[in-house]
């Protein structure tokens, strides 16, 4: 059995009056110490499927259906107080700007302790011991004296690694990262790839949801791939499956653009045509105004997902038969 | 270290100040149109009386001399008499500072602990009733006329109720209790002015901050949400409304020259006005001079309490 | 390129101006439109002498004939304020025109010509503004002697500080805007870049604080005039009303009541109107 469960999350947006389904129907499942992509262009949910998991939408945004199943647990039928709970210690989150993630009022230690103090009841002095031992775990030099030190006071990539340390404070089941290196440098964004993935060799029960628009971090990184489109999960597979027989259209129109050798920096190309608007998807498959092999039927019907191979499925009509 | 460097600054920063303020008083006496002996003694003006204001004033001698003889004189703590009751103004500000400070204190503990968590409150859920409630104290607070309120209260809580009394006041030393009932009224009227602005400011800087990021990592940590708003978001939304309850703090020391008036109080403001009223100048001077120093005081705690609060320029 | 540097360097000055766009706004400048007219028109609006004495008609309450009541010599009640408001405006609108008459040249030179030109205009200011302003009118006011021409003098020079830094602020910053230097490169005189460029498009925030000050004006003159230190019998004043209703308060409440909410109701026009051109003048917020 898996360790998270999702099952037709559904998330709504409200604007003038006017409802945009942003996650429309997304089912994945994850398993301990696996760590699964979640691959799409901005702006097709993927983010907010992240924080639907957590359920810390906007006030403007609610989750209309749907079960997030964690270890044999219906997290949306949780009460807030039961949800806050989890949050921080069973999943946790790293967002993607290191630099407005943490509060500059605070020390980093006392951000640390926190978490530690609300979750784990943890006296002053012990969360701030176990506080050092987080920093050095994600390798920030002279944690001691730099407990006392304030965000602004680090660069982006140290930031980043104090996120962490906080996310990893209560040894979540479930590390939810989303575009954890966007905004960071290059060489930055290698050293904090590198510790992710020791992080996941050392702590095998942690499952990593990796949200990215980056097919190159995916491919360092992740076991298993899924793909969103519209709000939709299009395809999903094993990283090799993925990689070298995309089932989808759109899948092999991201790889496509893809130099084979160069995986370093693969931010996805452009596709020909819009992302289409939440607030009035096409009818059909959500894909077929801009997809190559589209025909008759893609505008009428919409594709639930074909299995392709054990393990490997894609939402289209070409795999209809298969 | 650096706070201590920018705390130096700050305080030579004030000293051009102080000594324009120490111009504008010792000019506002020669501002007065004619001889201003004359219009201090006003119809019990003799030679010699006249003769002894002169010498006082300084007013033979050159601007500058007089300006110097002046300031020697305010900084040796010689500021002069009351000229109809020829008691020193030093003992007249002593008698008076006390009922000033304690009624702008009760002023200031009032309206925050009136607004600042209605601004909480207001910025966490918009458009409830706690934020239409601040929007409303918002406006009409810095609208109502502090006098006008004053005689509300007096005419409706004193008076007619008989809750509390209209006028007059009591020294906390004989009777702490009739100490604070006389000094209620005036302090929600002065409490009025200062509540309305830091409602608006504590709600703009709660909803601004509630909308960053870390607001929402802090959320995703599991802090519980009452630490979320207090802790953190309050934390950083206070520099600004520290900064307005520091500036608007000048508002309560000039409401207070009104509201002693209204109330009968005898502190600082009463003092100033009456003297005014009887152009008894030398005691306008040490009062204009001894309120304006608590501001320039306050101005300086409210930067250094932004210091302290902002780590990015206790770090320079 | 070229027509990218053209159009920076003609950038026009854009008035997004339009007060139906914010509802605060447009309702302040009604009410205030409103209150002036009231003001303006006193002699035909009001529907008594506002100074005539009824000795048969005294402590009337309001009714049909008397909408606010009489005092305690049969004076109507509507009148005085219609007639206090003529001296409210005229003391709202005299000084912050005289504030920003005097503050906008003086602040356009400290920020645009700056140097020793900046700290001569100043310092002068941080000495004024560093008393608590009530405080500093009445001290005028006491020394300069009560007077309608002189409160509104007092008050203007007390706000003057404030016109000035907020108009040398915005002249700092759109100095250094690059159609200013697009003008100055076509040789453009200083006076004609200060007057022309600069001016035009840094009043903004002059007019918001412009809005405020005749609020704070007119609570000003009611306040000295309540204590006795502003406008003079037997000239209309809503301050001398409340200070008069004083005495009789318990017996008419009304006469205390109308005119402290006529004063409210004409500060609360003015804020009202510069919340709502702050809101269309300048989106970004601040000020």
């Amino acid at each position: 059995m898996s360790l998270l469960s999702v099952r037709d999350l559904t998330t709504e947006f409200a604007t003038d009056g006017r409802r945009a389904r942003v996650v429309d129907g997304v089912s994945f499942d994850l398993a301990a110490g696996e760590i699964l992509g979640l691959v799409g262009e901005s702006g097709c949910g993927k983010s907010t499927t992240g924080f639907s998991l957590l359920r810390l939408l906007p006030p403007n945004a609610r989750i209309a259906a749907g079960e997030v199943w964690l270890d044999g647990e219906d997290l949306l039928r949780k009460t807030d107080e039961e949800m806050r709970r989890i949050r921080g210690s069973r999943i946790a989150m790293v967002f993607q700007d290191p630099m407005t993630s943490l509060d500059p009022a605070f020390p980093v230690g006392d951000q640390i302790a926190e978490v530690l103090e609300e979750h784990r009841g943890m006296g002053r002095a012990e969360a701030t011991a176990e506080a050092v031992r987080l920093l050095r775990l994600v390798g920030i030099p002279s944690a001691e004296a730099r407990l006392r030190s304030y965000p602004h006071e680090f660069s982006g990539g140290m930031r980043q690694r104090i996120v962490i340390a906080i996310t990893l404070a209560c040894d979540p089941q479930v590390l939810i990262a989303d575009e954890p290196t966007t905004a960071l440098d290059v060489t930055i964004q290698a050293q904090i790839l590198r510790l992710l993935r020791a992080l996941n060799t050392e702590r095998r029960q942690t499952g990593i949801l990796l949200i990215t628009h980056d097919l190159g971090v995916v491919a360092q990184l992740c076991h298993r791939v899924a793909v969103m489109y519209a709000g939709e999960i299009v395809e999903t597979g094993e990283i090799e499956a993925i990689f070298t027989q995309p089932a989808h259209p759109y899948t092999q129109a991201l790889l496509g653009f893809l130099p084979a050798r160069a995986r370093g920096r693969g931010d996805l190309p452009a596709i020909e045509g819009a992302v289409p608007n939440p607030f009035a998807y096409p009818g059909g498959c959500r894909f077929h105004p801009r997809c190559g092999r589209a025909f008759a039927d893609c505008a009428e019907v919409h594709p639930p997902p074909f299995p392709i191979a054990p393990g490997h499925s894609a939402s289209c009509l070409l795999h209809r038969h298969a | 270290m650096g706070l201590a460097r920018f705390l130096v600054r700050r305080l030579l920063l004030t000293v051009p100040v102080l000594f324009g303020m120490s111009v504008v008083v010792f000019l506002l006496i020669r501002l007065v149109p004619g001889d201003p002996a004359q219009v201090i003694l006003g119809l019990r003006a003799t030679p010699e009386g006249l003769a002894a204001i002169h010498r006082d004033l300084g007013l033979d001698l050159p601007l500058h001399r007089q300006y110097a003889q002046w300031l020697t004189h305010f900084l040796t703590g010689n500021m002069g008499q009351d000229y109809r009751s020829h008691v020193p103004v030093t003992v007249l500000l002593r008698q008076r500072l006390p009922v000033t400070l304690e009624l702008a204190a009760l002023a200031m503990l009032l309206s925050v602990v009136v607004a600042i968590p209605l601004g909480v409150a207001a910025a966490v859920r918009r458009g409830g009733p706690a934020d239409r409630t601040a929007t409303l104290l918002g406006l009409v607070g810095i609208s109502i006329p502090d006098f006008w309120l004053a005689i509300m209260l007096i005419l409706f809580v004193a008076l007619e109720l008989g809750a509390l009394p209209s006028s007059g006041f009591r020294p906390a030393a004989e009777d702490l209790l009739g100490n604070l009932r006389s000094l209620i009224l005036p302090a929600v009227t002065l409490a009025a002015g200062l509540a309305a602005v830091v409602v608006r400011m504590t709600r703009a800087s709660m909803t601004e901050v509630l909308s960053r990021e870390f607001i929402r990592f802090a959320r995703a940590k599991g802090v519980r949400e009452r630490l979320v708003v207090y802790k953190h978001a309050l934390r950083n939304a206070s520099i600004p409304i520290i900064t307005v309850i520091g500036l608007q703090s000048g508002y309560l020391l000039g409401g207070a020259v009104i509201v002693e008036q209204v109330f009968d109080l005898p502190g600082l403001g009463s003092l100033t006005v009456n003297a005014t009223l009887e152009r008894n100048y030398p005691v306008v001077q040490a009062t204009a001079l001894v309120i304006g120093l608590m501001f320039v005081a306050v101005n300086l705690a409210t930067d250094v309490a932004y210091a302290l609060l902002n780590p990015r320029i206790r770090a320079q | 390129m070229a027509t990218a540097q053209e159009s920076l360097a003609f950038a026009p000055r854009r008035r997004r101006f339009s007060l139906a766009r914010s509802r605060n706004a447009s309702a302040g400048a009604l009410l205030a439109g409103l209150l002036a007219a009231a003001a303006l028109f006193a002699p035909a609006l009001a529907p008594a002498d506002p100074t005539a004495m009824d000795f048969q008609a005294p402590f009337r309450g309001p009714s049909r004939a008397h909408f606010f009541g009489t005092d305690n010599f049969g004076r109507d009640i509507f009148s005085r304020v219609l007639y206090g408001y003529r001296t409210s405006l005229l003391v709202g609108t005299g000084s912050a025109a005289l504030a920003v008459a005097a503050g906008v040249p003086l602040g356009l030179a400290a920020g645009y010509v700056g140097g020793v030109l900046d700290h001569i205009i100043m310092r002068p200011m941080d000495a004024l503004i560093a008393f608590p302003a009530i405080l500093l009118t009445i001290a005028l006011v006491g020394v300069m002697g009560t007077s309608t021409a002189v409160l509104i003098a007092v008050i203007a020079i007390v706000y003057v500080p404030i016109i000035i830094r907020t108009m040398r602020a915005s002249a700092l910053a759109v100095r250094a805007e690059p159609f200013v230097e697009g003008a100055r490169a076509r040789g453009a005189s200083d006076l004609r870049l200060a007057l022309r460029h600069v001016l035009p498009n840094a009043i903004d925030p002059v007019l918001i604080q412009g809005s405020i000050l005749m609020g704070i004006a007119i609570l000003i003159e009611a306040a000295l005039s309540f204590l006795g230190l502003g406008t003079q019998p037997p000239h209309p004043s809503l301050g001398l009303m409340l200070a008069d209703g004083r005495d009789i308060m318990r017996d008419a409440p009304w006469v205390v009541v109308f005119p402290g909410l006529a004063i409210m109701l004409a500060v609360l026009s003015f804020n009202l109107l510069a919340d709502g051109l702050r809101d269309v003048l300048d989106p970004k917020g601040g000020a």
